[in-house]
């Protein structure tokens, strides 16, 4: 059995009391797309935040390329990408100047990163805007620009939250067709995603999270096997009906701490 | 009209609500509140005491700078964004059915309810520390509050009708003509300053001019000459009628939300989008400064980033004229004083305050984009210590200007007043790197963090300077020997406290937490 790209064990995490994560785990192997699907507040976030290094958890294991993330917080990152949810971008520099410090910052060797931005650039038709700065660019552009920037390394490990947001059509499907390119070249992805549709087709594997836990994983196959579904069930039906058997979320618990707390 | 007072709850209820829902509740609002009493009664009571030492004529005309600084706020203001929106508002609000008259009057009651509940009961202070410092009665404070409120209200209403006609007659050059009347309105101000220019602005027919002798008449209680109230009542009537014309159209489209969220507070969805209309403003200016990213080590690397973000995004305007400002002052200070003051307070400020400034626009422009170096694998180490060095440079960059200013002044340079303004902002840029490693300033006038970047980096700055330079002066002076001793014991005390910082912001950023 090959060692996970990314292996998670019972992962526990909290915010002022709240539990995000309960107990989530999850694997992805090597050339797997692995989609995390659940409602909002499921704790897909604040999953995909802690493997990339950007929060602490309570309680668990990750191991990311066989990193233990925990010992290791730092040389495991020279080889995964990452895309956030809406990312905040420096909107000063121009296109080809923050794919140019992404690059250094992500260690690829100087004489190759004019030839790797200008690649990019042209790939993701942004050529045009290279000498704009980010504050000028659609949305759309943006993610694409964000989207770039994430695999300037050619990452091992992909990790995508919402990466289709704002995007066009014809440039929902260039990424899609690039995610498979990429898996296809063993590279691994993990892609938080709301498009039920989208992860269905894409997706070699789909990993339901429910109230920090993960309440399913498997294929679409073993997905419908797993709710005693029928083979025309489509993968918004099947994850509804196991969201809806682990029951309604529990009422969010007041943040506020101190003298005027919110009653 | 049925929709005014609901209007007016919601930008109420928004612009307070941030300052009574934090962890003390209303204590700070409250606390903010009183704090401005004594200042107000004690500034009323020095204005006061003041005016009294004049005769009528100098009153009016100080009077009448002070409106004439107000009407210049009103077109500053609406040549900005004129009427206050908050996102939401423009979201909910606007594109319901409400008409564009009742959305002014609710912003004008709005801008009276806020000002008089954050600043109203310093105001009445200072109104009555004024009557006090002349030995008034305390009861020409009304007439006197009612020409003020008259004087402001009409403000307000020309600054809405301002705002409509640049939103509707985008061609109209609206823009252009309240730029000259702002000119205008400073140059009314003049003459209270010191700067005759040959034109007596109390005896025109203009409305600062009419409100100042109104409100002269109010203060020293002697009955209203008619050509005042003449021309304040007629510019009020014009002005009203026009803004009952003007508060029929439609304006919603044009609005651009306030960079407020809230008393004392900042939105940071609507700063990061002043951001981006500052890039887009000077875009075709800075982008002639590229970064190159394929040259140049690390700390090169982030160190030009840095200052390609503060030359882009405005950051940089802001250090040009708060240095414009205190050099200024400097100036005028000493043009009109005989002694040569080289280690005073505005050289200090002048030295300080801009980096100060530069650290909480970091804060709130570049922190969210840490994430980049965070999840690349990169420890913060050099990206801190870039930051300190390119605010040690635009420090230096800005010494230097103000010492060239200096010596082409004074025809000499003192080693060290020199040693002092070297120092000052080196000492000031190490503090704020420093403190940006391990402080978050949370978007408001009320953040601890905001108040310990603005207070730590100018005491840190003001102390290293202070120090460094009697280490300098204590060597003596006179012969050239001496000088370039002097110069070179301050140049190895600015390395030495950049050695000294870059090795304290390299052990703290390694320990930088981002969320």
């Amino acid at each position: 059995m090959p060692e996970p790209a990314v292996r998670i064990e019972n992962l526990w995490k909290a915010y002022d009391g709240v539990q995000a994560l309960q107990g989530l785990s999850l694997a992805a192997f090597e050339g797997e797309i692995v989609g995390l699907i659940g409602p909002n507040g499921a704790g897909k976030t604040t999953a995909i935040k802690i493997i990339v290094g950007l929060l602490r958890w309570d309680r668990g294991d990750v191991f990311v390329l066989g990193h233990n993330v925990l010992e290791d917080s730092i040389s495991y990152k020279e080889h995964i990408g990452y895309m956030p949810e809406a990312p905040a971008l420096p909107e000063y520099l121009t296109t080809s100047e923050f794919l140019g410090y992404v690059g250094r910052v992500r260690n690829v060797p100087k004489e190759q990163l004019p030839g790797r931005v200008s690649e990019l650039l042209h790939d993701f038709e942004l050529t045009g805007k290279a000498k704009e700065t980010v504050a000028t660019l659609s949305k759309g552009m943006r993610a694409k620009l964000a989207f770039a920037a994430a695999t300037i390394h050619k990452p091992q490990l992909l990790i995508l939250d919402e990466p289709l947001l704002g995007i066009d059509p014809a440039g929902q499907r260039m990424l899609k067709d690039r995610l498979v390119g990429m898996a296809k070249q063993g590279c691994s992805i993990l892609v938080s995603t709301h498009q039920l549709d989208t992860a269905e087709r894409l997706c070699t594997k789909v990993a339901i999270i429910h109230r920090g836990k993960n309440v399913a994983t498997g294929d679409l196959e073993s997905l419908r096997g797993q709710v005693h579904a029928g083979e025309h069930q489509t993968l918004e039906e099947i994850f509804l009906k196991l969201t809806e058997e682990a029951g309604q979320p529990e009422p969010e618990m007041p943040r506020r701490k101190g003298l005027f707390a919110r009653k | 009209m049925s929709n005014v007072l609901t209007l007016l709850t919601y930008k109420v209820k928004l612009f307070f609500a941030p300052s009574y829902r934090g962890k003390y509740g209303p204590l700070p609002l409250l606390a903010l509140m009183i704090l401005f009493v004594p200042s107000g009664a004690g500034m009323g009571y020095a204005f006061g005491a003041y005016i009294d030492t004049l005769g009528t004529e100098q009153v009016t005309e100080t009077l009448g700078a002070a409106m004439s600084a107000m009407l210049a706020f009103g077109f500053v203001f609406s040549l900005g964004v004129g009427i206050t929106a908050q996102p939401s508002e423009l979201d909910f609000l606007m594109t319901s059915p409400i008409k564009s008259r009742e959305y002014l009057i609710a912003d004008l009651l709005f801008q009276l309810t806020s000002i008089m509940l954050a600043g109203g009961v310093a105001m009445f202070a200072a109104l009555i520390g004024l009557l006090g410092g002349m030995g008034a009665p305390m009861v020409r404070a009304i007439p006197l509050a009612l020409v003020m409120a008259a004087y402001g209200l009409m403000i307000v209403l020309i600054i809405q009708s301002i705002t409509i006609a640049r939103i509707r007659y985008p061609n109209a050059r609206v823009r252009q003509l309240t730029l000259v009347l702002l000119v205008l309105s400073a140059v009314a101000m003049l003459p209270a300053l010191g700067a005759s220019i040959g034109i007596d602005f109390a005896d025109l027919p203009i409305p600062q001019a009419a409100f100042a002798a109104l409100a002269n008449s109010a203060i020293f209680g002697t009955s209203s000459d008619v050509q005042s109230l003449v021309v304040a009542g007629v510019f009020f009537a014009a002005i009203g009628v026009l803004w009952l014309k003007m508060s029929k159209m439609y304006f919603f489209y044009g609005i651009k939300p306030t960079l407020s969220g809230g008393f004392g507070q900042v939105d940071m969805g609507t700063k990061m989008a002043q951001q981006r209309r500052m890039i887009g403003l000077f875009g075709g200016l800075t982008d002639k400064i590229a970064l190159r990213t394929d040259v140049g080590g690390d700390l090169s690397l982030m160190t030009r980033l840095s200052l390609v973000r503060i030359w882009r995004d405005g950051s940089i305007v802001f250090v040009i004229l708060l240095l414009g400002l205190f050099v200024g002052i400097g100036l005028w200070g000493s043009s009109s004083s005989e002694e040569q003051t080289g280690m005073d307070y505005n050289t200090l400020q002048g030295a300080t305050w801009p980096i100060a400034i530069l650290a909480i626009n970091w804060c709130y422009y570049e922190r969210e984009n840490l994430w980049i170096p965070v999840v690349g694998g990169r420890s913060l180490v050099t990206y801190f210590r870039g930051l300190m060095t390119s605010l040690v440079l635009i420090g230096l960059a800005m010494s230097a200007f103000m010492i060239a200013i200096r010596a082409l002044v004074q025809m000499r340079v003192d080693m060290a007043e020199l040693a002092f303004m070297m120092l000052a902002p080196v000492g000031t840029s190490v503090f704020a790197a420093i403190l940006l490693t391990r402080v978050r300033v949370k978007p408001g006038a009320f953040s601890p963090g905001l108040l310990v970047v603005l207070f730590v980096t100018f005491i840190g700055g003001a102390g290293i300077a202070f120090a460094g330079s009697l280490v300098v002066g204590a060597v003596g002076g006179g012969s050239y020997a001496v000088a370039v001793i002097q110069a070179t014991i301050t140049a190895v005390i600015a390395i030495s406290v950049y050695y000294v910082g870059q090795l304290a912001v390299s052990n703290l950023s390694r320990t930088f937490k981002f969320q």
